[in-house]
């Protein structure tokens, strides 16, 4: 009886209250690149390489960079106590001291060229193509888009023959893991 | 079955003093156990909860990070595992939400009150109790960052339901232990209090049959054990003070029945006395409330009893009371009862004669029984009795005044002559009563100056000339008048009084004496002495003092003695006699030949004068009788060198008489009656002083 009444004073009470965040609206939805950036520290995350870097981490994108700014917020961040190193890297650039290669769907050419070097080096692979097929040989994870947000395919053949593991739970996030 | 109530009361109030103390602390215990499980169930289920959000939270972090719904939705309905969980949101850090849970079932007024809640995003864990749920919000942390927050609310419901069916389990626990304590209480408590029961049963015995043989037989090595053993010394201590006691009873109830019996009986004749008089009276005055009953008594007094125990001494005399007793109680009917009253005094009470004439009957044939001889040793003994008779209710209403007026009877029968029976009239008591006035006013006499010597001229009838006189004693009552001696001197014999009047008379005499010898020359006196006086041990000093205080000279005191005292302790007698003669007093022999005159003695006792009783002098010279007795006692004093005085002349013949068988003395009216100081002094001046010239013996 008493607590009903505490219960409806409680009710009372809550409808008085301003209104609650619940209600507001998700305004500014983040950009494509955005995503993708944070997808990339993300994936960074939940992956562990044989051997951590001394000094930091490094992220490295192949080509012509979409990611403009947001890779940089990006390269503020700090993964497993490292700083986190922002590359940009042209056609024959030296890739084996790079952790992360995103390879945007755009280079798939001079991807396939370069693939040869990435052989078994500890280098996790990323890219958004949206086919990824023979002609992408040792990626790791591919973005695949799926309404209005993204999620990824994972090569987790590809990763143990470079040495990387990947956490459980991104492998459950994942769409498909191969 | 008071043992019974006692152990039951004793029992039950230690059962109840053990069993609350331990309800007591029992009910403390459950409040701590209560506590700790409501305080401990919640912790745990914090712990739990918290411990749930954490994993939650970890797991969605990933799904925050690739904003992966899905995969939030997924992990976060992992809780549904938990039905207590009753919803669980994820809320990204703009607070907008991200997944939630909501278990199945859940009423929503509840959902309502629930979803009011929505926290703000922290670093920190933080939980909320409410009355029916739990809120815990946890931060979901990626890599050092917060990427989220996870909100639960936890239903407490079951919480409570668990904590209320552990209470209820811990109060029946309680519940039983203070059951089985209870059993086990009355059983220990049964052999503590069966030493009490076993105590109070031997305790109840031994006072109601008084048995303190009785022992308590209980052993403990307690305190009761202990009571035990006091309590049986206790009882060994009664009993033998109980069999002291009772020892003692015994001798005291035997003592009081001896004593009793010597207070209520005579010891000389086992007949009851005046106080069993007194008492069985007192108890028949009572009966006859109740029935009327006529009661007699016959008070008897033996006439020649004193003669008897004066002369033949106590022994004799006792012996002859229980004779008397003996004759008495065989006369009576079987109801009667006959008391020795003291003395020579007996009583007999008649039970019921109805009529006054069946008392007088048996007072005669007791009169007779009594006047038969009786034998004691060698010796035969004629006494007689003199009874009074007094009937109640006839004569009176009371046992006292029964008794005195059978005592007045008595006396009355004493008057008439001996040996009578006389019933009670009214005038015999006024004579008794006058008997108390004479001896009362007896007792002042003296001192008021009620008392005159009177002194009687004692005559030498050769020359019929004054010799001496003989004192004696008058008493003029304020109201009686004049007394006569024959009245008064036995009762004041009777009492001591007769020591004091003889010695105030011989006083008087002596003076007055002392004084007619300087007038007219030596002239003796004689002084009558009572038998009393007489055996009084300070009697020869008291008159050697008096002789010698007023100048009288010893050899003209005349003491005169009567024949009766001089029988009786012939050797004391003697030694007196003796002793009063020594110190030079003449001794005279009064009323001589009435008693039991014994020549024997008068050879040894040293008697200077004979006095011949005016009974043997009233017929002279006709009666020859008593010219004989005269001429004998005359010659018998001539021829022991003793003087005679002849009593009671009255005639001129009779002092012829006498003068010619050479009588010393004459002594009566002839020559003067008894006179008071002042005209006996006027008659011996005239005698003395006409004595040549009155040759005639006529008197004057």
């Amino acid at each position: 009886m008493r607590s009903k009444v505490l219960a409806s004073l409680l009710v009372a009470i809550a409808f008085l209250l301003p209104a609650p965040a619940l209600l507001a609206q998700d305004s500014s939805a983040p950009s494509e690149y955005a995503v993708k950036a944070a997808f990339l520290y993300n994936f960074a995350l939940y992956t562990e390489w044989p051997t951590l870097p001394a000094e930091a981490f490094e992220f490295c994108v192949l080509g012509k960079d979409p990611f403009g700014f947001h890779l940089d917020n990006i390269g503020r961040k700090k993964l497993q106590g490292k700083v986190i190193h922002i590359r940009r890297l042209g056609a024959n650039q030296d890739v084996k001291t790079c952790h992360l290669l995103f390879i945007p769907a755009s280079e798939k050419d001079n991807y396939f060229r370069m693939a040869v070097m990435l052989s078994q080096q500890a280098i996790l692979t990323v890219t958004d193509a949206p086919q990824v097929d023979e002609k992408w040989p040792v990626m790791m994870i591919s973005l695949v888009p799926e309404g209005e947000r993204y999620t990824f395919d994972i090569n987790q053949a590809a990763a143990k023959i470079a040495g990387l593991t990947f956490s459980s739970k991104l492998l459950h996030l994942a769409r498909n893991v191969k | 079955m008071k043992s019974w109530i006692v152990k039951r009361t004793l029992e039950k109030k230690l059962i109840l003093v053990n069993l609350l103390t331990f309800s007591l602390a029992s009910i403390f215990a459950v409040i701590l156990i209560v506590a700790y499980l409501w305080t401990a169930a919640r912790a745990d289920l914090l712990r739990n909860t918290e411990i749930t959000a954490q994993v939650i939270a970890q797991n969605s972090a990933s799904a925050f990070l690739f904003f992966d719904k899905k995969a939030a939705k997924e992990v976060i309905s992992a809780l549904n595992q938990d039905q207590n969980v009753l919803s669980a949101n994820l809320y990204l850090p703009d607070r907008s939400l991200f997944a939630s849970y909501r278990r199945e079932g859940v009423s929503v007024s509840t959902w309502r009150n629930l979803e009011m809640q929505i926290p703000s995003p922290s670093v920190l864990m933080k939980s909320y109790f409410y009355s029916r749920y739990l809120v815990v919000v946890a931060p979901v942390i990626a890599e050092g960052q917060t990427v989220g927050s996870l909100q639960m609310y936890v239903d407490l419901r079951s919480t409570y339901q668990r904590i209320v069916s552990l209470v209820i389990m811990v109060l029946l626990a309680t519940l039983g232990a203070v059951l089985v304590a209870g059993r086990l209480l009355k059983r220990s408590l049964r052999a503590i209090l069966a030493p009490i029961d076993a105590l109070v049963n031997t305790m109840h015995d031994v006072s109601s049959n008084d048995d303190y043989t009785q022992r308590a037989l209980v052993k403990t090595d307690d305190e009761i054990g202990q009571l035990v053993d006091k309590f049986n010394f206790m009882l060994e201590q009664i009993q033998r003070r109980d069999a002291a006691l009772g020892k003692e009873l015994v001798e005291r109830k035997r003592a009081e029945i001896q004593l009793d019996h010597i207070a209520h009986y005579d010891s000389v004749t086992g007949l009851p006395n005046r106080h069993f008089f007194n008492r069985h009276t007192m108890e028949l005055a009572h009966l006859r409330d109740k029935q009327e009953m006529s009661y007699a008594l016959l008070f008897i007094d033996l006439d020649n009893f004193k003669y008897v125990n004066d002369t033949f001494g106590h022994r004799v005399g006792d012996l002859l009371l229980v004779a008397v007793a003996e004759r008495l109680q065989k006369t009576l009917r079987t109801r009667d009862l006959v008391m020795r009253l003291g003395g020579d005094e007996f009583c007999v009470l008649l039970d019921d004669p109805k009529k006054l004439d069946v008392a007088i009957l048996l007072a005669n044939k007791m009169l007779a029984v009594l006047s038969l001889p009786f034998h004691c040793e060698e010796h035969e003994f004629n006494i007689g009795a003199s009874i009074g008779v007094a009937m109640m209710p006839d004569h009176v209403s009371r046992f006292d005044e029964l008794l005195s007026c059978a005592d007045a009877a008595m006396y009355a029968a004493k008057a008439m002559g001996k040996n009578t029976v006389q019933v009670w009239t009214p005038e015999m008591s006024k004579r008794t009563a006058q008997r108390f006035t004479i001896e009362s006013g007896l007792r002042k006499a003296i001192e008021n100056g009620e008392l005159e010597v009177y002194y009687q001229p004692i005559m030498h009838l050769a020359s019929n000339r004054i010799a001496g006189m003989e004192a004696l004693l008058r008493w003029k009552h304020p109201v009686l008048g004049f007394v006569s001696p024959v009245e008064f001197i036995p009762i004041a014999e009777e009492s001591q009084l007769i020591v004091s009047i003889g010695e105030w008379v011989l006083r008087q005499a002596c003076t007055q004496a002392k004084i007619w010898e300087q007038r007219f020359g030596q002239l003796f006196i004689a002084v009558n002495v009572s038998a009393r006086q007489f055996r009084d041990p300070g009697f020869a000093d008291n008159v050697e003092r008096i002789v010698r205080e007023t100048g009288c000279p010893p050899h003209t005191l005349e003491l005169e003695l009567t024949e009766t005292m001089l029988m009786s302790q012939t050797s004391e007698t003697l030694i007196i006699l003796k002793d009063l003669s020594r110190r030079g007093f003449q001794l005279s022999l009064d009323d001589f030949g009435t008693g039991y005159s014994s020549l024997a003695y008068l050879k040894r006792f040293p008697i200077n004068k004979l006095k011949i009783d005016r009974s043997f002098v009233s017929d002279l010279p006709n009666d020859k009788d008593d010219v004989a007795i005269a001429q004998v006692i005359v010659s018998l004093a001539h021829h022991m060198g003793m003087r005679v005085v002849a009593e009671g002349i009255e005639t001129v013949e009779q002092a012829d008489f006498l003068r010619q068988l050479d009588c010393t003395y004459g002594q009566g009216f002839l020559f003067s009656q008894p006179l008071p100081e002042a005209r006996f002094a006027v008659f011996a001046e005239n005698n003395l002083m006409h004595r040549v010239a009155n040759q005639s013996n006529r008197p004057v």
